[in-house]
């Protein structure tokens, strides 16, 4: 059984594709952007007369996870700041450290544990804000199988995905002396569905209600949730590169304060927020009652009530945990520097 | 016979006997068309069951041929490959095979787990149609990490042959779907681990026309549900791959369709209602498994299509109800003209006779039913009443001579009745008088009673008052005799004083005579005796002093003695007086004892009397109330002959109208 010791969030993230034809057409694909780019980018420039070009990249397929930057986009809140936004379609097969690294995008998301690898690993990101407080993911078991805490996964089959996924479960097994066995997990819950494993993970906006969507009742799992552990991972935040924060920390803010403003939009209409994720969705395996649930965890994650002291705010202890953890996991040697990794945008 | 007066023959009898039958007979038609047509509901809706429960039976039979001939290659293939890691070059050559001897399929593949073989054999041979020729493809696992790939994971990791997921290929954009059967190395202990996948894949475009077609053919909507509910064929392709049968019951807050979707997945068969537009019509839903892959087909036939078929049945049976309705219509026209027509006849000759023409001539009827009877009775009836009415003439007369005598003799007795109403009244009047003045004496008598009751209250507390007057004057008497006593006790003691006086005088004569001797003595005694004298003399002083108190003390007891004797007397004479008082005051108690007596006697002699008068009241009440009832009932009676005078009056006008009616029959 293959186990990365690196993030390999591409592959954990693989969704209902079936037969996958190697990675030639990918790279194809890849080198025919990184062409196409520069003149890409020239013309957004010349059509929107002043405003600043910059190319955001979400870190995967079009869903309500990026509502907020859509609605940014579309109710035209980066142009407001100034910014001519594109926002690229992210997927399996733009990785968004990648896209960083070889200046295919100026702005992405991330989760904040690649993005600490990706910074110990030489990758100059620095984050601009944390919007989820809270970590999503979940081991799910269900309750017919006998299991109600987590001591019970003791001998039973657990299916993770791989990188950076692995690290709170395995911190989790680690401190409570469990030792379940543990199975690869691919994209998709149907390995669970089947009874090929007796639990296995799931991003709380998204797997865990596919399980619900394939008949499950909530009553009838149980969830075990990291926070809950101590092992509060927040995800999803925003990222660039260090040295367009150090040329243009206005750019920077400008695109942080309208992305805010469209998430808050998207929780405050999310109708039509739901319109604008299904119209970019339109060609996804997905419906609207999927992605208004996504949009429901998202507002629960982001917590856009606790004000601006929390909302879009990457705190230090959340930094010091994740770091550590991944230190413990082994997947840092040595911890990144809070400064270097942190933008501090001010209060504005 | 009042019948005669119920039956007024009118043109309209006709009429209302034809719209009452008509009405019974069209509502027991309405009902019948109405029974039968739910009838044919419940048939159709029971024929549909069975046909649809047959026709989704044998689609899904037909689809799971279909899938399952794509089975047994790479099941054979799996017992092949079982304990061998064969090389790159065999597995591309059972590739092969397996894609040409399933036509089915839409392309095969053998695959080894990278931990079964040494690493390089780790990969997946997949050969696919490209027109027609196969073209395949060597994956290894470094590029192509199949371990996690469901078609694959999920039969390694459950040991036994698996339908995937229905899932897009991204290359086409046709859904497939893998069967893929594991195969195992046997370890020298007898564990079996996989050692890898055999699998083929189908086209599911093809199966999803079949689905459609079949439900177009029928009216019906037909649609297939992956294992997780998810729509794999639906005439609305949008739902396609995107929409679960869950999704859809989440974004329109429909349970039930929840319950069916679980129902549906757990592999159940069934009919149920459904409504949610965009599922489909609203109609029944029948489903049914498709084992082998956990998947599930659903047909609904909507209610339109049923409603459809019922209109057609129901207008044909509305129809032949209509037509029948027509023919009873003729039908009781004309039995209700042949039953009316008699009866109008007759209906002429009544007015005639009401008019009490008795000589008119009733109308012959031949018919010999229930008209035909009514025919002939009328015509006795009438031949009767003729002769009936000559008979009522006669006696009519002699009723009013009566009457008129029972007049005179009611007035007669009238009068009397007056006059013993009169003296009746009278005698009231003077009992009334007699009953006022007994009521008056008796309560006088009670007043004199009352004053006697007062007077022996009075003696009786005189009498007490006397007898302790008594009692006090005998207590005087004893105090007095007591005084008397003492005074006598203190002329004793005054007796007693005297001689003690004696006693002193002769003490203080000789003292005197001492202190003489005394002076004597001292003078002989010369100088030596001069204090003498002085002591002598002095004591002779005292004994002078002595005797003059002594005569005071002497001269005050006899005084005093003198006074005691005195009031002793005095004393003895009161006591005298108070003995005669006691005297006095015992005879005085004796006679008002006496007085008392014979109050007494007295009062009971009141209250007979009073008894006596209070009966006389009573009885001549008694009497005053006897003459009242006398009095109204003359004054009933008196009411009576006057209604009786009245009644015989309106006989006498009876009588008369009686005899005036009678004589406008024409017999």
């Amino acid at each position: 059984m293959v186990e990365a010791v690196k993030p390999r969030y591409s592959d954990a993230m693989h969704r209902r594709l079936g037969w996958q034809h190697g990675m030639g057409a990918l790279r194809a694909a890849l080198a025919a952007l990184a062409l196409v780019w520069p003149a890409m980018a020239g013309d957004a420039a010349a059509t929107s007369g002043s405003a600043t070009p910059v190319v955001f990249l979400p870190h995967w397929i079009p869903q309500a996870q990026f509502a907020g930057y859509y609605l940014a986009e579309s109710k035209g809140f980066y142009r407001q700041e100034g910014l001519a936004v594109k926002v690229l379609e992210g997927g399996v097969r733009q990785p968004p450290d990648r896209a960083l690294a070889e200046g295919k995008a100026d702005f992405t998301s991330l989760f904040l544990s690649t993005a600490v690898v990706c910074r110990a690993e030489g990758l100059p990101l620095v984050n601009l804000a944390q919007l989820m407080q809270r970590s999503s993911l979940l081991l799910v078991a269900r309750k017919s199988s006998g299991i109600r805490r987590p001591e019970d996964l003791n001998g039973r089959k657990v299916s993770l995905w791989s990188g950076g996924f692995e690290v709170q479960p395995r911190a989790l097994f680690r401190n409570r002396g469990i030792q379940p066995l543990i199975v690869p997990q691919g994209s998709t819950i149907n390995l669970f569905l089947r009874g090929g494993v007796d639990a296995a993970s799931a991003m709380w906006y998204n797997e865990y209600h596919l399980l619900l969507a394939a008949g499950l009742e909530e009553k009838e799992l149980t969830i075990f949730r990291y926070d809950q552990f101590d092992l509060n991972f927040p995800e999803d935040g925003i990222y660039c590169r260090e040295d367009l924060w150090r040329q243009r920390p206005a750019v920077c803010r400008a695109f942080v304060r309208a992305s805010l403003e469209g998430w808050r939009y998207a929780f405050a209409h999310p109708e039509e927020a739901l319109d604008e994720v299904m119209r970019r969705a339109a060609n996804a395996p997905t419906n609207r009652a999927h992605q208004r649930w996504m949009l429901e965890r998202m507002r629960d994650l982001m917590d856009p009530a606790a004000g601006a002291a929390v909302f879009g705010r990457l705190r230090r202890a959340d930094y010091d945990r994740v770091a550590g953890e991944l230190q413990r996991a082994g997947a840092l040697k040595t911890i990144p520097d809070w400064s270097g990794f942190h933008a501090d945008l001010g209060s504005d | 016979m009042p019948i005669w007066d119920r039956i007024k023959v009118r043109p309209g009898l006709a009429l209302k006997m034809e719209l009452a039958l008509l009405t019974g007979a069209g509502l027991t038609l309405a009902a019948t068309v109405a029974l039968s047509w739910w009838q044919a509901r419940q048939m159709i809706a029971t024929d549909h069951d069975e046909s649809m429960a047959s026709l989704s039976a044998g689609m899904v039979a037909r689809i799971g041929n279909r899938l399952a001939s794509v089975e047994p290659v790479p099941r054979y293939q799996a017992l092949q490959l079982s304990d061998t890691c064969p090389s790159r070059e065999q597995l591309v050559v059972m590739g092969r095979r397996a894609l040409e001897s399933t036509p089915e399929a839409f392309g095969c593949s053998v695959t080894q787990d990278p931990d079964a073989c040494s690493g390089d054999q780790a990969g997946v041979v997949y050969c696919h149609r490209e027109g027609q020729a196969v073209h395949e493809e060597w994956l290894p696992v470094k590029s192509h990490y199949y371990p996690v790939m469901d078609w694959y994971q999920i039969p390694r990791e459950l040991g036994r042959p698996v339908w995937s997921e229905p899932f897009y290929d991204e290359a086409t954009g046709v859904i497939l779907s893998t069967f893929a059967v594991p195969f195992f190395h046997r370890a020298a202990d007898g564990r079996q681990t996989v050692a890898g996948v055999a699998a083929c894949v189908v086209n599911l475009d093809r199966l999803r026309k079949i689905v459609d077609s079949l439900g177009r053919s029928r009216g019906c909507t037909a649609f297939l549900l992956s294992s997780t509910g998810v729509f794999v064929t639906h005439p609305n392709t949008r739902l396609i791959m995107r929409e679960s049968i869950f999704s859809l019951a989440e974004s329109s807050g429909d349970l039930g369709l929840r319950r069916i979707g679980k129902e549906m997945i757990r592999g159940g068969q069934g009919v149920v209602r459904v409504e949610n537009p965009r599922l489909g019509p609203s109609g029944r839903l029948y489903f049914a498994a498709l084992p082998q892959q956990g998947w599930s087909l659903g047909l609904i036939y909507p209610d339109r299509e049923r409603d459809a078929e019922l209109k057609v049945l129901t207008l044909r049976q509305t129809g032949i109800a209509a037509t029948g309705l027509g023919l009873l219509v003729l039908l009781v026209v004309w039995v209700a003209r042949g039953i009316t027509r008699p009866l109008r006849a007759l209906a002429l000759v009544t007015p005639e006779l009401a008019r009490g023409n008795l000589r008119v001539v009733v109308p012959e009827i031949r018919s010999h039913d229930e008209i035909g009877d009514l025919g002939r009775s009328f015509k006795a009836m009438t031949a009767s009443l003729a002769s009936l009415t000559g008979q009522v003439k006669g006696a009519s007369l002699q009723l009013v001579a009566t009457a008129t005598e029972i007049a005179a003799t009611s007035r007669q007795q009238e009068a009397t009745i007056s006059e013993f109403g009169a003296s009746t009244t009278e005698v009231a009047a003077a009992v009334c008088q007699i009953s006022a003045t007994a009521r008056e004496l008796a309560k006088t008598m009670e007043g004199v009673t009352e004053v006697a009751g007062t007077t022996q209250k009075l003696a009786a507390t005189g009498g007490g008052n006397l007898r302790a007057m008594e009692e006090s004057m005998r207590r005087l008497a004893v105090a007095t005799g007591a005084i008397s006593q003492t005074l006598g006790g203190l002329l004793g003691r005054a007796e007693a004083i005297t001689g003690l006086i004696t006693t002193i005088t002769k003490v203080a004569d000789q003292t005197n005579l001492l202190s003489l001797n005394a002076a004597i003595e001292a003078e002989k005694a010369g100088p030596a005796g001069r204090g003498f004298v002085i002591v002598a003399r002095e004591i002779r002083r005292l004994a002078d002093q002595t005797a003059v108190a002594t005569l005071d003390i002497e001269k005050t007891v006899r005084e005093m003695q003198d006074a005691v004797l005195a009031g002793s007397k005095e004393m003895a004479a009161f006591a005298v007086e108070v003995d005669q008082d006691v005297h006095t005051v015992r005879e005085t108690g004796g006679q008002l004892a006496r007085i008392l007596e014979q109050v007494d006697q007295l009062l009971p002699r009141f209250d007979t009397v009073n008894d006596g008068m209070r009966a006389q009241a009573a009885g001549a009440e008694q009497i005053h109330l006897a003459m009242d009832q006398l009095n109204t009932g003359a004054r009933q009676t008196s009411e009576s002959l006057r209604q009786f005078k009245s009644a015989t009056a309106d006989l006498q006008a009876a009588a008369g109208s009686l005899q005036q009616e009678i004589s406008r029959f024409e017999t």
